[in-house]
C-alpha cells in the first residue's frame, strides 16, 4: 500500500504537536470559566459546617478566591507555565502530587479494561464476520450490544453481588487487601511494581482486585470494538486478495487469521484508541462503585466540593493523555489511508 | 458510545440517495432478525409511553409508607419502592421520560453538530480549523466527564442534564459530517460535477447533503439508546432528574443500596434501561447494516 | 495465633501476608480470598487484636486543628482534648487536664495538667502544648476555631503543669467547648516547631502525620489502598491493661452498599453507614450487632420565614400540620426516631414537653389554617433543596411534597452538592423555601443549639439558621439566659424562647435521630457520646 511520504507524516505530527499547547490553553480557559460559573462558594465547604463569615473569608483569601476572575486565571496560567497546577482546596496539597498519587490507579484500571476489551471484543467481532447473518453473528451481536446497553452502574453492582457475595470468588473493592502493604513505588501500577519486586502474593492480590472493576469498565467498549472488528473483517474478506486466497483453496482458518485478522488489526487499534475516551468516562462510575482510589474518585469528590484546582488539573492531564492518543490514531490513519490529505 | 465511522466507510455512488436504494435497504432491513427484535422493543416502548397512565395500575407518585419495599406480588407486579410507591407504575411513567430524553438530546446535538460539520467540511480553510480546534477542546474530555462538568454548572435537573449530554455530543456529529464530506469531495462523481462547472451551493445541496444525511440518520439511530443511557448516568450521579420524577437512572441511584435486600427495586428500572437501550441499539445497528452499501455488494 | 499475637506488630503483618498467600493458594481451586483475605467461615473474621472500620469519608488531613468531618473518628484516637465527656453523658471529666477552676467572673480559667503524659514523639505534655494548640487553632482559623476566636485573649504558662486561659468576655460554658468533638485536640509543640514550613504551623506535615498523646499512633496512611492504620502507643498514659485492640485499620469505602457487604462478610468489624434501611437489613444477619444510642441530632425542615408565602405564619403552621410525622418515622427511619418537640431534643434538660408542640398530621386542620392565610386556596410552588446523597432528606422531602399536593401546594425538589447548597442556603434571597437539615449542639449547653438554629445572628451559614427566623422576644430571652448562672432559671428562659419558636412554626420538627451502628457481634466496648457527632471511643473497643 503506497503511503504518504515520511517527511509529510513527520510534518503532520509536528503540526499536531504544535497545536497541543494552544489546545491545553483552550481547555484550561473553557474549564476555568465553566467551574467558576457555578454559583457556589467552595470556601464555605472548606471552612467547615459551623464556620463564621470571617473564617470563610480567610479561606477565600488563602486560595486567592477574593480576587477578580481574570486575575485568578492569570495567576493560574502563570503557575501552570512553571508546571505548578496549584493547591487543592480539599486535600490542601499540591494538585500535581495528588495526580501523581491517583493517576497510576486509573491507568492500571483503564489499561486492564483495554486488555479485556481486546480479549473479548475482537473474537466477538470475528465470529460475527465469519458467520455473517447466521446464528453466531446474531449471538455475537447480541452479546456485544447487550453489554453496551447495560447501565454500567447496575452492572458493577451486579458483578459485586455475583462474584463477591454469592460465588465468593473475587474481592469486593479496593486495590489491595487490608494489611497488604503496596509494592515499592516504581510505576505506581501495583501489578507492574509487584512483578518488578518479585512479590507474588501482592501481585496476586493486585490482580484479583483488578478483575471485577476492569471487566465492568470494559463492558461498554466491547460493542464498538466488536462492531469495528466485524465490519473491517467483512471489508477485508471481500477484497480481491482474499478472494484469491479462497480460490487457491487455502484452509478457512488460514484465510481468516493470515489475511483477515492481520489486516483488520490496525483499524481495530484505531478504534481502541478512541475507546480510551469512553473508558476514561466510565472510570468515574466504576471507581465510585469499587472504591478504586484513582482520578475518577478524586475528581468526583473535587467536583462536589468545587475544588477548582483539582478539577482543572485532572482535566488538563486527561486532555493531554487523550490528545496524544488521538494524535497516534490520526498518524496511523494517515499512514493507512493515503486518500486523506492533511 | 458513539461508534466511530471511518470517513471511507461508506463509499457510495452518486445516485444512492434515490428511491431504489431506500427500497433495497428497507427490504434488506426486513430480512434482519435483529431489526425485528429491536423494532418490536421500540414499538412496545412507544405504546407504553403513549398509553402512560392508562396502563399504569397506580399513580407513580402515590406514597404509602406502610407498603414500603414490598416484593413483587399480584398487587404490585414489580414490587414497591422505599416509600411504598408502585414500581411498575413508576417504570411505565419513566418510559415516556426516556423517549423524550433521547429525542431531545439528539435534536440538540444534531442541530449544532451537523451545521458546524457542514461548514467545516465543505468550506475548509480557517473556518474548518477554528471549528475543528473547538471540537478538539470538547473532545479532549471523556464525554461523560464533560457532561458531568456542564451539568454541575447548569445545576441539577432533567432538562439541564439533557442539554449537558447534548453539548458533550455535538462535536461527534461535526466530526462525522466533516469526515464524510472530506471523503466525498474526493469521490469521482463529485470531482466530475466540479469539473463540469457546477456551483458550490448546488454541489452541496444536490450531491453532498443527501449522502451526509444518510450517514447522520444512521448514526442517530445508533445513538438514540446511548443518549438515554448517558442522561440516566447523570441522573445516577445526582445531576439529572430530581425527586419524585420517575426517571430510571435516578430510580436506580436511589435503589442501589437495596440491591441485596430488595432486589426488585434497582432491578426493574435497570432492566427497563437495558431493554430500551438494547432495542434502539439493535434497530440502529440493523439500519446501519441495511444502509451500508458494501454489505450489499458482498451479498 | 496466640504466639503470633505475642510477637507483636511486624510479625503479625508477616502473618497476615502468609495467611494471604495461603488463602490465595487454597482459593485457586474453589473460592479465592475475599477483600481482606478472610472468609465468613472463619468466624472471627479478622484477628481479634485488629479492628477494621469501614470509614465513609475520604481523609483530607489529619491535622487536629483542621479536621471537622468524619475523619475526627480517626484523629480522636491519635489526639486527646483537655477534658472529656463521661460515657454517653454530657458530664465533663478530666482527660489531659485533671482539674480546672475559673475566676468568679468566669473570665479566666486555670487548668492543671496530668503529669507523666508524653506525646508520640516523646515530648512530655506541658502547658506550652496547651498554649501552642490554642494559638494554632485560632491562627489557622478553621472548623471549630469559631468557638474560640475572639473569645480567648491569651494563654499563660505559669508552670509546666498549669495553663491559664484568659477570655475577653465571660463564658460559663468554656470548659464545655474544650470538650467539643474537635478543634482543641492537643498537639505536640515540638512537632509543630520542627516540621513547620514557613509560617504554616506544620500544617503540611500534620496533614499526613500524627503527634498527639492519644492511645493510638498514626502508623500509616496509604492513599493507594485507601486505608489508615493506627497502632497502639506503648507509652499511653492510660495504660494497656484490660481489653483493647492493638491495631485499628480504617478502610475508606464511601459506597454504603459496599460497606454493608464488608461487615456482613466479616471483613469489617464496624461500619459507618447511616442509612436506616441498610442497618435494619444488617440487624437481621447472623453475627451482626447493632448498637443503638440516643443522640442530640435534631432532624427538621427549615421554613424560610422571610419570604412569601412562608412569611405568613398561618401557612407555616399549615405545613406543620400537613407533615406525616408517623408515616415519615416508619418510612424513613423504620420507627427508630426519638420525638422532637421543639429546637431541643429530649435529652437536653431544657427540652419542651409534647404538650408544647400542637402539630400532628392533620390535613383538615392544615386546610383550615391555609384558608385563614394570605393564600387561602394554595396554588403556589415552594422550592426545596436537598443535600445530595442522603436518603433520609430525600424521603422526608418526598413525603412532604406528596402531602402538600393535597393542599394544592407544589414542591419543587432539587438535590444539590453541599458546596453549592451551602452557598445558596447561606443568603436569604437565594435560600430555598424549605430545607431539610440535621443539626447538633457543638457543646453541652442549650444555647448552642437554639441560637445556632433560630438565632438572629445565625442566619444562613453564619450559624445554621436556614429558616432565617428572627424574633426580638426570643433574642431577649436568649441574651438573658446567657447572662445568668442559675440553671433552673436559665432552663425556664430557654423553654419560653422555644415555645415561641414552635408556636411560630419556624421549622417542621420531624424528630431526634437515634445513633445506630452496625458491627460484628464479637466487638465489645463500643461507646457513643451524643455530643461527639459520629465518633466512638476507640480506646474502649475490644474484640473477643
Amino acid at each position: 500500500m503506497p503511503g504518504p511520504s515520511r517527511p509529510r507524516v513527520a510534518r503532520f505530527i509536528l503540526r499536531r504537536l504544535a497545536l497541543l499547547p494552544p489546545l491545553l490553553l483552550g481547555v484550561s480557559l473553557f474549564l476555568f470559566v465553566l467551574t467558576h460559573l457555578v454559583p457556589a462558594d467552595p470556601a464555605k465547604l472548606i471552612a467547615g459546617e459551623h464556620a463564621g463569615p470571617d473564617q470563610v473569608a480567610a479561606v477565600r483569601k488563602a486560595f486567592g478566591l477574593d480576587r477578580p476572575l481574570s486575575e485568578q486565571y492569570a495567576v493560574y496560567l502563570g503557575r501552570l507555565a512553571h508546571g505548578d497546577l496549584g493547591t487543592s482546596m480539599r486535600t490542601n496539597s499540591a494538585v500535581l502530587d495528588d495526580l501523581r498519587t491517583y493517576f497510576p490507579a486509573t491507568l492500571e484500571l483503564t489499561g486492564a479494561a483495554m486488555l479485556a476489551t481486546v480479549a473479548i471484543g475482537v473474537p466477538l467481532g470475528m465470529v460475527g464476520a465469519i458467520g455473517r447473518g447466521g446464528l453466531s453473528d446474531l449471538l455475537a451481536q447480541f452479546a456485544s450490544l447487550g453489554g453496551l446497553s447495560f447501565p454500567i452502574f447496575v452492572f458493577g453492582l451486579l458483578m459485586q453481588l455475583i462474584f463477591f457475595r454469592w460465588l465468593e470468588w473475587l474481592p469486593l473493592a479496593g486495590r489491595l487487601a487490608t494489611g497488604d502493604s503496596p509494592p515499592a513505588h516504581i510505576t505506581g501500577l501495583y501489578v507492574v511494581d509487584s512483578l518488578l519486586a518479585g512479590n507474588a502474593a501482592t501481585l496476586r492480590s493486585a490482580l484479583i482486585h483488578l478483575t471485577l472493576p476492569a471487566f465492568t469498565l470494559a463492558l461498554a467498549s466491547l460493542a464498538p470494538t466488536a462492531r469495528m472488528t466485524r465490519s473491517t473483517m467483512l471489508d477485508i474478506l471481500t477484497q480481491d486478495f482474499v478472494r484469491t486466497a479462497w480460490a487457491k483453496g487455502l484452509a478457512p482458518i488460514r484465510v481468516y487469521l493470515r489475511h483477515g485478522l492481520r489486516n483488520a488489526f490496525i483499524p481495530v487499534i484505531t478504534i481502541l484508541g478512541l475507546q480510551v475516551s469512553a473508558l476514561l468516562g466510565g472510570v468515574f462510575i466504576v471507581e465510585l462503585i469499587f472504591a478504586w482510589p484513582g482520578l475518577g474518585l478524586y475528581s468526583v469528590e473535587g467536583i462536589l466540593a468545587l475544588d477548582y484546582s483539582a478539577i482543572m488539573g485532572t482535566a488538563l492531564l486527561l486532555t493531554a493523555v487523550y490528545v496524544v492518543i488521538n494524535l497516534a490514531v490520526d498518524v496511523t490513519y494517515a499512514v493507512l489511508d493515503p486518500r486523506i490529505r492533511y | 458510545m458513539l461508534s466511530w465511522t471511518r470517513a471511507s466507510d461508506t463509499s457510495t455512488g452518486a445516485g444512492v440517495a434515490g428511491a431504489s436504494f431506500l427500497d433495497l435497504s428497507l427490504r434488506r432491513l426486513g430480512h434482519m432478525p435483529a431489526a425485528w427484535i429491536g423494532g418490536v422493543i421500540v414499538l412496545v416502548l412507544l405504546a407504553v409511553a403513549l398509553a402512560g397512565k392508562a396502563v399504569a395500575p397506580f399513580d407513580p407518585l402515590r406514597i404509602v409508607p406502610a407498603d414500603k419495599l414490598l416484593s413483587a406480588s399480584p398487587a404490585h407486579l414489580f414490587g414497591t419502592d422505599d416509600l411504598g410507591r408502585d414500581l411498575l407504575s413508576r417504570v411505565i411513567a419513566g418510559a415516556r421520560i426516556s423517549l423524550l430524553v433521547g429525542a431531545l438530546v439528539l435534536a440538540i446535538a444534531m442541530s449544532v453538530g451537523v451545521g458546524l460539520g457542514l461548514v467545516a467540511g465543505y468550506w475548509g480553510g480557517w473556518m474548518d480549523e477554528a471549528i475543528m480546534r473547538t471540537t478538539d477542546v470538547f473532545l479532549a474530555f471523556p464525554r461523560l466527564v464533560l457532561a458531568i462538568a456542564i451539568a454541575a454548572t447548569l445545576g441539577p435537573g432533567l432538562y439541564n442534564a439533557m442539554v449537558a449530554v447534548a453539548l458533550s455530543w455535538w462535536p461527534w456529529y461535526t466530526r462525522l459530517v466533516r469526515g464524510r464530506l472530506l471523503s466525498l469531495r474526493e469521490e469521482e462523481f463529485v470531482l466530475a460535477v466540479v469539473s463540469l462547472g457546477a456551483g458550490r451551493p448546488r454541489i452541496l445541496l444536490r450531491h453532498l447533503l443527501p449522502n451526509v444525511a444518510t450517514t447522520v440518520v444512521i448514526q442517530a439511530s445508533i445513538d438514540f439508546g446511548y443518549a438515554i443511557l448517558a442522561t440516566a448516568s447523570l441522573s445516577f450521579i445526582g445531576l439529572g432528574a430530581q425527586p419524585p420524577t420517575p426517571e430510571w437512572g435516578s430510580m436506580i441511584a436511589q435503589a442501589r443500596s437495596y440491591m441485596i435486600d430488595a432486589w426488585w427495586y434497582p432491578t426493574f428500572p435497570g432492566l427497563a434501561i437495558f431493554v430500551t437501550v438494547l432495542g434502539f441499539n439493535l434497530l440502529g445497528d440493523a439500519v446501519r447494516d441495511a444502509f451500508d452499501p458494501r454489505l450489499r455488494s458482498s451479498r | 495465633m496466640d504466639s503470633v499475637r505475642r510477637e507483636g506488630r511486624i510479625s503479625r503483618r508477616r502473618f497476615l501476608r502468609t495467611l494471604a498467600a495461603g488463602g490465595a493458594a487454597v482459593g485457586a481451586g474453589a473460592a479465592g480470598p475475599g477483600l481482606f483475605w478472610t472468609r465468613p467461615g472463619s468466624a472471627a473474621g479478622v484477628a481479634t487484636d485488629t479492628l477494621i472500620v469501614g470509614q465513609d469519608t475520604a481523609v483530607q488531613t489529619f491535622d487536629p486543628q483542621i479536621v471537622y468531618d468524619n475523619t475526627v473518628r480517626i484523629t480522636r484516637g491519635i489526639y486527646e482534648p483537655l477534658v472529656g465527656l463521661e460515657g454517653g453523658t454530657p458530664k465533663i471529666v478530666p482527660k489531659l487536664a485533671t482539674s480546672w477552676s475559673a475566676t468568679p467572673d468566669v473570665k479566666q480559667w486555670t487548668l492543671k495538667l496530668r503529669p507523666g503524659v508524653t506525646f508520640h514523639d516523646g515530648t512530655p505534655l506541658d502547658s506550652e502544648a496547651v498554649k501552642v494548640t490554642m494559638e494554632r487553632l485560632i491562627k489557622i482559623n478553621r472548623g471549630f476555631a469559631y468557638a474560640f476566636k475572639g473569645l480567648v485573649a491569651g494563654v499563660d504558662t505559669p508552670d509546666p503543669l498549669t495553663a491559664r486561659i484568659t477570655l475577653s468576655s465571660p463564658d460559663a460554658s468554656f470548659v464545655a467547648k474544650l470538650a467539643a468533638i474537635s478543634g482543641n485536640l492537643i498537639v505536640s509543640p515540638k512537632a509543630v516547631r520542627e516540621h513547620a514550613t514557613g509560617d504554616d504551623l506544620a500544617q503540611g506535615w500534620l496533614k499526613e502525620h500524627g503527634a498527639g498523646t492519644g492511645p493510638y499512633v498514626l502508623e500509616s496512611y496509604d492513599k493507594g489502598a485507601q486505608q489508615v492504620v493506627l497502632a497502639q502507643f506503648p507509652g499511653y498514659w492510660g495504660g494497656w491493661s484490660g481489653p483493647h485492640v492493638k491495631r485499628i485499620i480504617f478502610r475508606i469505602v464511601p459506597e454504603a452498599s459496599t460497606q454493608r457487604l464488608m461487615v456482613e462478610r466479616g471483613e469489617a468489624d464496624i461500619v459507618t453507614v447511616v442509612s436506616p434501611d441498610l442497618i435494619d437489613a444488617l440487624a437481621k444477619e447472623p453475627g451482626i450487632a447493632v448498637s443503638e444510642s440516643p443522640t442530640m441530632r435534631i432532624f427538621y425542615i427549615a421554613m424560610h420565614c422571610q419570604r412569601e408565602p412562608l412569611k405568613d405564619v398561618k401557612i407555616r403552621q399549615a405545613l406543620s400540620y400537613a407533615f406525616d410525622y408517623e408515616g415519615a418515622k416508619q418510612a424513613i427511619f423504620n420507627g427508630k426516631l426519638a420525638p422532637l418537640n421543639g429546637p431541643l431534643p429530649d435529652n437536653d434538660p431544657a427540652h419542651l414537653s409534647p404538650a408544647d408542640k400542637p402539630y400532628r398530621y392533620d390535613l383538615a386542620k392544615a386546610k383550615q389554617l391555609l384558608s385563614e392565610s394570605s393564600r387561602p386556596n394554595g396554588g403556589f410552588t415552594l422550592s426545596l433543596s436537598l443535600f445530595q446523597g442522603d436518603p433520609t432528606f430525600r424521603k422526608a422531602a418526598e413525603i412532604l411534597q406528596a402531602r402538600l399536593k393535597e393542599l394544592n401546594i407544589d414542591v419543587n425538589i432539587q438535590e444539590l452538592a453541599s458546596s453549592v447548597l451551602l452557598d445558596k442556603a447561606g443568603k436569604p434571597d437565594t435560600a430555598p423555601d424549605l430545607l431539610p437539615v440535621r443539626n447538633y449542639p457543638d457543646y453541652a449547653d442549650p444555647s448552642a443549639l437554639i441560637s445556632a438554629t433560630f438565632g438572629k445572628d445565625a442566619w444562613g451559614t453564619a450559624g445554621w439558621n436556614f429558616s432565617f427566623y428572627a424574633n426580638d422576644h426570643v433574642e431577649q430571652l436568649l441574651t438573658q439566659a446567657n447572662q445568668i448562672t442559675s440553671q433552673p432559671r436559665r432552663i425556664q428562659l430557654f423553654r419560653d424562647a422555644q415555645r415561641t419558636i414552635v408556636q411560630e412554626a419556624a421549622a417542621i420538627f420531624v424528630g431526634t435521630l437515634i445513633n445506630r451502628v452496625a458491627m460484628r457481634s464479637n466487638v465489645h466496648g463500643f461507646q457513643y457520646n451524643p455530643l461527639l457527632g459520629n465518633t466512638f471511643d476507640l480506646y474502649q473497643i475490644a474484640k473477643s
